[in-house]
């Protein structure tokens, strides 16, 4: 996802920085890219964005963040988490994004049609629609 | 008889029920009642990892009032889920009375929460409290020449400090298959998500995960799996046959930890339903033509 | 109305209105001049369509409640609901396997309850509603039947809902669930059917209908009254 970027100091203490460091209580700035958290992630096969470079384009306070697919794919799994020398939660900054989206009011599972289809268990439905749906 | 309560969560009333029927034979043969919680409500399954989500704290904040209405101080679970959840919410409203102050005030109709309950996995319970001494002493049927390889998931390990173990290197289910006498088989993937609830909507995610885990269990020789979680259980047997189908990926039944403890105590391991059984291996072991006798 | 009669101020959809004390919420509106077509029907605390909610002066709590059963306060603020609106899931009853938990595969949104209770507060019937939807989540469909049971689907509940469930509708189809499959069936009931097709009472009923009026009083008279 290689795209253009004008750096400005409105961005570094925009609003985007401050609201995703507010809804996860994670110090954005702690992270120095060393990528252990992207190299863990069981998941990163199915993301755009690696986890390292969702938390640098919140770092930059770059909005395209916001309609990435990884904090939809992340698994909220805490390997990231528990792997991170610099103690950042990043499981806590893919929430805050998919928050920022879901209190829009944004769906991203429709209930209905996923039970149409199969018969899932209840850990499963709850789990999903606590984190997908709005 | 010791009496513990106990939060089942709903799967364990659904398509779940042999874990918790095994484990309540299991801890009766060792002396305990798993009681369970009067009025109980889902546990929410994942923890929320917002700063100010107070409104999905509510879910196991209240189990947890309905500990403290019985005048107990413990909870103890068998999902992996529920104990993260039940666990770090009451750590969240732990370290900060402001947080517990703005739940108990919502929650009006209930008597405030105190704080102070502990939210116990059964693996811990057996470890610190029964102890694999007494546990090996009551095992009737040793699991000889069954070879298991455990599978821990997340919520089990994560975050460090809340889990039951070390999240690097955690021991508790292989001290507990060994005490029960199984060849404990190692593999680099008990740690690894099986893609949790993804499976609501990514079940593509979720069958190469469990692909890859079932994948070195077999590599590595061993018969079943071994889980703590209803959701792991879901993706290691329905999302694993659903994949096996498709890539030729290696088949292998999963079993919950307590049915292989109600088996080693020779009770009824309530082994049901399943997309990949494992009543057929462990028929060739020699371990169910007694029991279900 | 005589004059001297004591009143109160309502302030209905806003505006205020001097209406006696002791009249029912209902009654206060149709005192005010408001004609009900929707939001009124039996008057009597049975058929729920008469849904209000309101706040008192001084208290910050949004009260729910029966318009017909809810007697006005001085400084209640009130809002009537003419109509919940809430899809009922299409099923055939005869195609669901209560072994399947159908209350959670039509309607999935119970699993987003977050155990809020607000529901059980809205409730003017005084259910444990969040306790039949957590029942209805894991399946327990007896359990959900009987939390349910004196449910007169007003709405309320799921008008004050965070998680977008429709309880009544959940509720509804457990009881039906219940009564279809789950409830015991009466087995003398089934056996006095089988008997009076094999007709084993014909002759019986061949003598009343052909007693005369005399040897009926009699009969009736004589008959056996259990205790």
């Amino acid at each position: 996802m290689a795209h253009e970027l004008r750096l400005t100091g409105e961005r570094l203490t925009g609003e985007l920085v401050a609201k995703v460091e507010e809804l996860s209580g994670e110090n954005l700035y702690a992270c120095f890219q060393c990528g252990k958290c992207s190299a863990g992630c069981l998941f990163a096969d199915h993301m755009d964005l690696l986890p390292s470079q969702v938390l640098r384009l919140v770092q930059l306070g770059d909005e395209d963040v916001l309609s990435a697919q990884a904090p939809w794919v992340c698994a909220s799994c805490l390997a990231c988490a528990v792997r991170c020398p610099k103690g950042v939660d990043i499981a806590k900054v893919m929430e805050a994004i998919r928050l920022i989206s879901l209190r829009k009011g944004e769906p991203h599972l429709s209930p209905r049609a996923l039970a149409k289809e199969e018969r899932l268990p209840q850990i499963a439905l709850v789990g999903a629609f606590r984190k997908m749906t709005p | 008889m010791k009496r513990i309560p106990y939060f089942p969560g709903c799967g364990l009333k659904d398509q779940a029920r042999g874990f918790e029927l095994a484990a309540l034979a299991a801890m009766e043969r060792l002396g305990y009642e798993l009681a369970e919680l009067p009025r109980w409500n889902c546990c929410g399954t994942v923890y929320s990892l917002a700063s100010d989500d107070l409104m999905r704290h509510l879910a196991p904040i209240r189990n947890l009032i309905r500990v403290q209405e019985l005048g107990e101080s413990r909870l103890v679970t068998l999902c992996s889920m529920c104990f993260g959840t039940l666990k770090r919410s009451a750590q969240f409203v732990e370290e900060d009375s402001e947080r517990l102050a703005t739940i108990n005030a919502f929650m009006d109709e209930e008597d405030d929460y105190q704080g102070g309950v502990e939210v116990l996995h059964l693996l811990a319970v057996l470890r610190d409290e029964v102890g694999y001494e007494a546990i090996e002493e009551a095992v009737e049927r040793p699991l000889e020449g069954l070879k298991v390889a455990p599978y821990y998931g997340c919520m089990l390990l994560r975050p460090r400090g809340l889990g039951v173990d070390d999240p690097d290197h955690p021991r508790v289910m292989e001290e507990l298959l060994s005490a029960l006498g199984a060849e404990v088989v190692d593999h680099p993937y008990k740690v690894e998500c099986c893609g949790s609830y993804l499976t609501a909507g990514r079940a593509d995610v979720v069958e190469a995960r469990v692909a890859a885990i079932a994948g070195a269990a077999v590599q590595r020789g061993a018969d079943l799996i071994a889980t703590s979680c209803p959701l792991c259980q879901f993706n290691l047997d329905t999302r694993l046959s659903q994949a096996a189908g498709r890539r030729g990926t290696p088949s292998i039944p999963s079993v919950y930890f307590t049915q292989l403890l109600a088996l080693a105590l020779g009770a009824d391991p309530h082994l049901g339903e399943q997309a990949i059984d494992p009543r057929p291996v462990l028929a060739a072991r020699g371990f169910l033509s007694e029991v279900r006798g | 109305m005589k004059p001297e009669q004591e009143m109160v101020t309502v302030y209905i959809m806003g505006k205020a209105y001097q209406v006696p004390a002791g009249l029912t919420i209902m009654k206060a509106m149709e005192y005010a001049g408001y004609r009900l077509v929707r939001g009124v029907g039996c008057r009597g605390g049975f058929c729920g369509a008469c849904a209000t909610v309101y706040r008192l002066a001084g208290d910050y709590r949004l009260y729910a409640d029966l318009a017909c059963q809810t007697t006005v306060q001085d400084g209640m603020y009130i809002a009537q609901l003419p109509f919940t609106p809430g899809e009922r899931a299409p099923y055939r009853l005869e195609d669901l396997s209560p072994e399947e938990n159908p209350l959670l595969a039509l309607y999935p949104e119970i699993a987003r309850c977050v155990s809020c209770n607000t529901c059980t507060k809205a409730c003017p019937q005084d259910l444990e509603v969040m306790d039949y939807i957590q029942a209805a989540l894991r399946g327990d469909i007896a359990k959900a039947a009987e939390l349910s049971f004196d449910c007169i689907q007003c709405g309320l509940c799921a008008m004050r809902c965070p998680a977008e469930i429709v309880h009544y509708h959940v509720g509804q189809l457990a009881r039906r669930l219940y009564g279809a499959y789950l409830a015991p069936r009466a087995e003398h009931l089934a056996k006095r059917v089988q008997e009076i097709e094999q007709g084993v009472f014909d002759e019986e009923l061949d003598r009343l209908v052909k007693m005369g009026r005399e040897e009926l009083v009699e009969k009736y008279r004589a008959r056996d009254i259990e205790p």
